[in-house]
């Protein structure tokens, strides 16, 4: 574990936005077809125990998915994923040198982190999904549209405000992971932002040097958590105010 | 209806543009079903990406964790293995003694304050109220490491307490307190109201229906919000790793430096002996375990009220 | 009852009413092994309005949505018989539903505009989910449909507002028009007007009557009184002993109310129970 130099908090605020928003690029993308499919193709009894699987694994400490992603995935990484990695284009340039690269890495805590915010985003999203009216579904079928066109123009644009909601409830929930973070991203604090060099989060680096921390580095983490601090309230507000406009607007239907 | 000049034309079907219509979408029909087949292939998809990693994830902490999980383990201090002992990895009592201590300073701390909030919360409309939900709603979505360093200089620095198990309490009860304050106030909300009218009738104050009347029809909700919330702390690292400064005793004690679970794994996932990495999934799966009773025992409650009040 | 049902009573009724729109035989839905409705036969004349009445539970609703195959979405859901559209069952193997529903459209009980949507755009969206993107081809139905609904006047200047600005009456008339754009043979109603005031039911009635001059229209209503002023042709349901809705009368609008051949449709048509 390096130091953390004359206490510059780039390298640990990149790192924080990096893995966060690769990590919600995948949650997004992979949650939003999960809640469409909770929704829309499962049988409606067996979407109570999908439910109660989904909160189950929010429930999963995040302590637990870094073990995981320390112990089984970074290994698997180092084998199999980076060299595989290496062999696309620019492949130096957005992961960095072959050879250089680390099992723990800042693309294993964004992947640790996109699992980790899954059924956070999956289970507010299934949520606003569902509650989108019956009628306007029927309405839209009634005129001849596929049941993707329900989903792609009715569907999805009436629950667009509660779904920014849930992203952003992610998104603040990714900046704010710890734990998970100081295991798996390798806990090293460089300016430098290949994918698969080792890195670390404001969140993340407090954990790891705050034992050992005295005098201005105290105070310099401190200031670090003030920083994570009005990240994450604003972003949760922000979050708070999108799911209260889509309320009103399903009121208005 | 001789006033609806508008209406009573009968309206004619213009041929040209119904017959262009058609054309274009019998034209359209072939691609935009299939389009439709291949996206929803793919949510089916995405929701098998969703799954494997976590059912990975289960199989994997049971497939390593039950093997390392025998009677020495929960009841034995832990010791650290050597050249010629590496197997030498000892239990975790320590860690189990020290979570469950937490939890309990912990709901103590947090159990009382939170309800009282919460029902506060429901029974009044005030400026005060609407701001103390804003807080808990915000602070229900906060960083955990954000409580650890709060407690690390409120209660370990300020009070000059020192690392302790109650340092590591606060840090959890103030993570704790947002849930219970929520869920006690939708659960005091979702009393009838009829309840509450007949204590005002029978001529008992307001403060002592909200008490006497209300708080009791609400216990089950506020029960399950208090069960969650404790199952949330229990697995927190981050606000521990700041606060209770860990150890190899059984130690308990509110001022005493303590162990906990989570603590454990963080410390010994990085271990250099393979018998300690080993462990640690045993730790995990207790604790796991642990969270997943909880939580279930938690709805299943909720649920079962629930149906009797239906 | 028997011969209420026959083909022969249906074949003379047909034959006053001119062509044959759509055509049910034996027509049963279930749910999951349990009847809703059963025994219906009778032809939808083309060009008049047709209203399914009968109590609550009688299977109404359920057999409007079959005419458009709309339980294909209800797990468990069963259609047995024969429905014709022009001829062609509707639940053959190789009838494409998204087709068939371009043809058979269908009005709802609240009005229920896309919220997200302008009033423009919530009458050309089911041109657009049929791959109609031309700018001139949209204007123009939109046009024509929406002064089909008798809406065109009131929304021309502002067509880009969001539909939910409109008032109930209003909305329930965009949904009309949302409907008739795409042009369809039949349009299904299913209580259209019990969300509406009196001033607004009254609009949408007398938009039913000029519509039926384009449009096939079958309408399930609660109101008594509005199935006498609006339909042609009325098909009575009543709930059966083992609580499935069954057919037990059709024929024109004032037969039924005026000289029924069942006791049990005078009762319901006089009011004494329902």
């Amino acid at each position: 574990m390096s130091p953390a130099g004359p206490f510059g908090g780039l390298a640990m605020i990149a790192g924080t936005l990096e893995t966060s928003l690769i990590a919600l690029v995948l949650a997004v993308i992979v949650g939003l077809g999960t809640s469409i499919a909770i929704v829309f193709l499962i049988p409606k009894r067996l979407r109570n125990v999908v439910a109660t699987l989904v909160e189950l694994l929010a429930a999963v400490p995040s302590i637990v998915y870094g073990l995981w992603g320390l112990l089984i995935l970074a290994p698997w990484m180092e084998s199999t994923v980076n060299p595989w990695l290496n062999k696309w284009p620019f492949a130096t340039a957005i992961f960095g040198s072959p050879g250089k690269e680390f099992g723990t890495s800042l693309l294993l805590a964004s992947i640790v982190l996109g699992i980790m915010i899954l059924p956070t985003f999956v289970a507010i999203s299934r949520e606003v999904i569902a509650v989108v009216p019956q009628d306007l579904i029927e309405a839209s079928l009634s005129l001849g549209a596929t049941r993707w066109q329900v989903i792609r123009g009715v569907v999805l644009p009436t629950a667009k405000i509660g779904l920014f909601g849930a992203t952003f409830l992610a998104l603040a929930r990714a900046t704010g992971e710890t734990v998970a973070v100081a295991l798996v991203a390798g806990g090293v604090a460089n300016a430098q932002f290949h994918l698969l060099y080792p890195g670390t989060s404001i969140a993340a680096w407090i954990a790891l040097t705050f034992g050992e921390a005295q005098g201005n580095e105290i105070a310099a983490l401190m200031a670090l958590g003030v920083l994570l601090m009005l990240l994450n309230f604003g972003l949760s507000l922000v979050s708070r105010w999108l799911v209260r406009r889509q309320r009103l607007v399903l009121e208005r239907v | 209806m001789s006033d609806m000049t508008e209406l009573d034309k009968p309206t004619e079907v213009d041929n040209e543009l119904r017959d262009e219509i058609r054309r274009i979408s019998q034209h359209s029909r072939a691609r935009r079903a299939t389009v439709s087949k291949v996206m929803i292939a793919l949510c089916a998809v995405a929701l098998v990406v969703t799954a494997v990693p976590l059912v990975l994830l289960i199989l994997q902490l049971l497939e390593k964790g039950l093997p390392v999980i025998d009677k020495t383990f929960f009841t034995t201090l832990p010791s650290t293995p050597s050249l010629i002992a590496p197997n030498a990895t000892g239990g975790v009592s320590n860690a189990i003694v020290g979570s469950i201590a937490l939890s309990l300073y912990a709901s103590v701390l947090a159990i009382p304050l939170g309800v009282l909030v919460g029902v506060y919360l429901a029974e009044t409309e005030s400026r005060l109220a609407s701001s103390l939900r804003v807080i808990a709603q915000t602070m229900a979505g906060a960083p955990s490491i954000l409580m650890g360093l709060f407690a690390f200089s409120f209660v370990v620095h300020d009070l000059n307490i020192g690392f302790s198990a109650i340092a590591g309490s606060f840090a959890l009860a103030v993570l704790m307190l947002p849930v219970i304050v929520i869920s006690t106030e939708i659960a005091v909300r979702s009393v009838p109201n009829t309840l509450r009218e007949a204590g005002l009738a029978l001529g008992a104050k307001s403060h002592t229906v909200s008490l006497r009347v209300v708080l009791p029809a609400a216990v089950s909700g506020i029960v399950t919000g208090a069960i969650l919330a404790i199952s949330r702390a229990v697995g927190e690292t981050a606000p521990v790793l700041l606060t209770i400064a860990g150890g190899f005793t059984n130690a308990w004690k509110p001022l005493d430096p303590v162990s906990a679970m989570p603590l454990t794994i963080f410390e010994n996932a990085k271990s250099e002996w393979p018998s300690q990495r080993a462990q640690v999934w045993g730790v995990a799966l207790v604790l796991v375990a642990f969270i997943f009773v909880l939580s279930l025992s938690a709805r299943m409650w909720a649920s079962r009220k629930q149906q009797v009040r239906n | 009852m028997t011969e209420i049902k026959s083909g022969a009573a249906v074949a003379t009724s047909a034959d006053i009413r001119g062509a044959t729109a759509m055509q049910l035989h034996d027509v049963a839905v279930s749910f999951h092994g349990r009847t809703a409705v059963r025994d219906c036969t009778f032809d939808i004349a083309k060009n008049r309005v047709t209203s399914l009445i009968g109590p609550s539970g009688s299977g109404k609703t359920t057999l409007l949505r079959a005419l458009n195959r709309l339980h294909d979405l209800t797990p468990g859901a069963k259609v047995s018989g024969q429905i014709l559209l022009e001829g062609t069952d509707i639940y053959r193997g190789d009838i494409t539903v998204t087709e068939l529903r371009t043809r058979v459209g269908m009005v709802f009980q609240r009005p229920n505009p896309f919220p997200t949507m302008s009033i423009y755009d919530n009458v050309v969206s089911g041109l657009r989910f049929n791959g109609i993107k031309k700018k001139a081809l949209l204007d123009e139905a939109a046009e024509t449909s929406l002064r089909a609904a008798a809406l065109w006047d009131s929304v021309e200047s502002r067509l880009k507002v969001a539909a939910s600005n409109l008032s109930g009456g209003e909305q329930q008339r965009l949904c009309i028009a949302r409907a008739l754009a795409m042009d369809p043979e039949v349009l299904l109603m299913d209580e259209p007007t019990s969300a509406l005031d009196p001033i607004a039911t009254l609009r949408i009635e007398e938009l039913m009557t000029t519509l039926k001059s384009r449009v096939t229209i079958i309408i399930v209503t609660h109101n008594m009184q509005q199935a006498a002023r609006i339909s042609d042709d009325c098909a009575f349901l009543l709930m059966g002993e083992d609580r499935a809705g069954e057919l037990i009368e059709f024929d024109t609008t004032e037969k039924i109310f005026n000289n029924p051949k069942d006791s049990r449709t005078l009762d319901y048509t006089l009011g004494r129970f329902g």
